[in-house]
């Protein structure tokens, strides 16, 4: 439902803004590098500003870093607006995954550490708004007392803490400073378990991208101070609040809510939140079956196991008493993304049915229909790219998974049977569903990465365009561009009888229909 | 760059700079409190748990199996005496009842409530005591008080250094 919602929001926003920003800046498709960004940012400035924070006066110790126009008061305002914009990137980020459906199997393990990263960024947030002790982080404290003091954790209520007949011991502000401290190293250790299923995981976004965001932030932050209120008064109920909706949106609506009400609601929302893996799963007999690589085939390359986006083949010695390794697909572990199909030389890795040597007997079919294609650009795009949507003047379409599952050898069939040119549309590289498939397509196109395109092939007519769904002008004036250059070429010749190289017998199937589905541990051909 | 990139490209960075503009904006919003509105009646102390100690001689059998130069002269049992507190606004009962005690080991008990009053002039009474008679000699405080309370001020109850109940101004 919410997917069916967001979803066309989603990709009408990543069209737009690949419009104006270029789809290689655009910040939607780095929300999670973002995040780590603005995760270091905090670590920067929180540094500087734990010199001057004192636990024995902690407002008057803040009003002091105010008081440093050059120094204190930006770095201060940069440290909250960094963790604000931290929670922006990781909704963003969050959102995205689940309307691109990558929140199950074996994403799971990234999508509920990532529910505990935004736990652990609130704890952080809300211990550092209670540093300050102005009247905001006075509500948060005793509202937060208020919820505690409703679970069976403690023997008495902790709110007495903020009565007010007392001053506040200072032990409470060390341990909501050591919080705020460790917190981060929790955080550092969940940052690492959610990365450690993909290969190669980007943490920080490009630098065109990385310093327009920290000049951005810093900007504001000289400009616009951080909010500071009035210092707390436990004798007084704090009146006119700043609010930071990013951490404290919640205190107006559960300052007059009952405590349970408050731990249900969180209490709801956490578990939906961690059971999305499970909620989101399709049914057994719509899950893409995982890659499967054949030892017939397999040469030892360990290409696909280089290429794996995430990780999920293994070399492993081959059986029988053969020399050598093969590559070993962890089905727990694949995706189902199709990359490692145009990696492989020999076509002997791959999800069934999208291996080199499926797609090499579609596109066979694809030419044979179609045999006057010599006038034509043929269209190679991703299906979640903006060529599933295309109906343009020129052109004709061969719709692939992914671009990067793409085998190098369809291509050239493609240029050798007489297309005019080929234009294959990936998505933008930051926002693959398969995290690599542009990058290695590229590789492999024009940078002589395995399985590379054969030098016999004429590259003035390949292209690679990358266009979002949405993104129909990218696209309009990618295939214009391409046939402007094509028009001063000679008319393309087609090859009588196209011989493919595919290092081993043509005729064969790596992923037979009949050969079951590999079982974990154990490497299986045809 | 073409001239309509470039003009996209600063359309884009105008639109990045809005997007910190509102960012920054959301971070320091303006909340007023309605509860700041009106004032609020605080009690807050803790008092050592008084107990109540009966005894009795001890029975055949539970002297059965003791060393004759062990066996007690009588069997005591310690029972924690129950607290009422009374909370009283111009004469109004805001809350009249037995006062919780958190776990059985705890040797203290906390009181603390929180009462949402209209500001203005009000007769403040408390009283806090052993709901049985026969702990007559537990400690039993009461107080009674005229305050003025102007909105967003809580008016605070709680023992003075001497273990008294009166209105505190903090410390
Ligand atoms: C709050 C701090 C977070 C940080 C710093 C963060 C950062 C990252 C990074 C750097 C990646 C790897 C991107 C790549 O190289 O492809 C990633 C992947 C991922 N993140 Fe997050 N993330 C955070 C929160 C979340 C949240 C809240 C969710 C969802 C609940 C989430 C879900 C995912 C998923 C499912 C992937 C794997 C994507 C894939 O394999 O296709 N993350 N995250
Ligand atoms: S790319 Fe192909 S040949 Fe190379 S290791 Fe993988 S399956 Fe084997
Ligand atoms: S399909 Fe291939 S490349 Fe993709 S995750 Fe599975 S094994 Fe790795």
């Amino acid at each position: 439902m919410l997917k069916r919602l967001l979803g066309p929001v989603l990709k009408r926003t990543d069209g737009w803004v690949d419009r104006l920003f270029g789809s290689k800046w655009n910040p939607l498709y780095q929300s999670g590098a973002l995040v780590v960004l603005c995760l270091a940012v905090m670590l920067v400035t929180g540094l500087y500003l734990i010199f001057f924070y004192r636990i024995g006066a902690p407002y008057e110790s803040i009003v002091r870093i105010e008081g440093q126009p050059w120094g204190g008061r930006w770095i201060r305002a940069l440290h909250r607006y960094a963790a604000d914009g931290a929670v922006v990137a990781a909704v963003v980020h969050a959102l995205r995954m689940f309307c691109q459906g990558r929140s199950w199997g074996p994403r799971a393990l990234a999508w509920i550490s990532g529910v505990f990263l935004v736990f652990l960024l609130y704890v952080c947030g809300l211990t550092g708004y209670v540093m300050v002790w102005d009247t905001h982080g006075q509500l948060l404290a005793t509202e937060g007392a208020r919820l505690l003091d409703a679970l069976p954790l403690f023997s008495e209520p902790i709110s007495r803490t903020f009565a007010g007949a007392d001053p506040i011991p200072s032990a409470f502000f060390f341990m909501n400073l050591f919080l705020h401290i460790a917190v981060p190293v929790g955080i550092v250790i969940f940052l690492w378990l959610h990365v450690s299923r993909v290969a190669r995981p980007v943490l920080l976004p490009p630098r065109p991208l990385l310093w327009t965001t920290v000049g951005l932030l810093t900007g504001v932050a000289l400009v616009v101070p951080a909010a500071l209120g009035p210092g707390a008064d436990l004798l007084r109920l704090p009146a006119e609040v700043t609010l930071d909706v990013f951490y404290t949106f919640w205190l107006p609506w559960t300052r007059s809510a009952a405590p349970g009400v408050v731990w249900l609601a969180a209490g709801v929302a956490s578990a939906v939140a961690v059971a999305v893996p499970l909620l989101t799963r399709p049914q057994a007999d719509r899950r893409p079956a995982p890659s499967f690589a054949s030892t017939r085939l397999c040469t030892g390359c360990e290409q696909c196991y280089t290429d794996c986006p995430y990780d999920a083949i293994r070399m492993v010695d081959r059986e029988g008493g053969r020399e050598g390794k093969v590559a070993l697909v962890n089905p727990a572990a694949c995706v189902s993304c199709g990359i490692c199909a145009g990696s492989c030389a020999p076509m002997g890795v791959g999800p069934p049915g999208r291996t080199g040597r499926d797609q090499l007997s579609r596109v066979k079919e694809f030419v044979q229909r179609q045999p006057d294609a010599g006038e034509d650009i043929v269209l190679v795009g991703c299906g979640r790219s903006a060529a599933a949507a295309w109906a343009g003047d020129h052109g004709r379409r061969f719709l692939v998974s992914c671009a990067g599952n793409l085998h190098t050898s369809v291509v050239e069939y493609l240029v050798r049977s007489g297309a005019r040119g080929v234009l294959i549309v990936a998505c933008p590289s930051r926002d693959c569903w398969g995290r690599e498939g542009p990058k290695w397509l590229v590789e492999r196109l024009f940078h002589e990465r395995e399985a590379e395109l054969k030098a016999r092939v004429d590259r003035r007519r390949v292209r690679v365009a990358h266009a979002s769904s949405f993104d129909r002008w990218s696209l309009g004036e990618a295939m214009d561009e391409f046939a402007t250059e094509l028009a001063r070429l000679d008319a393309p010749v087609g090859d009588d009888a196209i011989e493919v190289e595919t290092e081993c017998d043509l005729a064969e199937s790596s992923t037979p229909q009949d050969s079951p589905l590999p079982r974990p541990g154990h490497t299986s051909g045809p | 760059m073409s001239a309509a990139t470039r003009a996209r490209r600063s359309v884009a960075l105008v639109l990045a700079i809005a997007g910190v503009l509102a960012m920054v904006s959301l971070s320091r919003l303006r909340w007023r409190n309605p509860d700041a509105e009106a004032a609020e009646l605080r009690l807050s102390w803790r008092i050592p748990a008084p107990s109540e100690r009966s005894c009795r001689p001890p029975t055949e059998a539970e002297l059965e199996g003791v060393l004759p130069h062990m066996r007690p002269s009588e069997v005591c049992t310690d029972e924690a005496i129950p607290y009422r507190l009374t909370v009283l606004l111009d004469g109004d009962t805001l809350r009249s009842g037995p006062v919780a005690r958190a776990g059985g080991r705890i040797r203290a008990i906390t009181v603390y409530e929180r009462f949402v009053i209209a500001p203005g002039d009000h007769r403040i009474t408390v009283g806090f005591a052993p709901e049985t008679a026969s702990a007559a000699e537990a400690v039993a405080m009461a107080m009674d008080a005229d305050v003025a309370a102007a909105p967003g001020d809580v008016i605070l109850v709680a023992t003075d250094d001497t273990g008294r109940l009166g209105l505190s101004e903090g410390r």
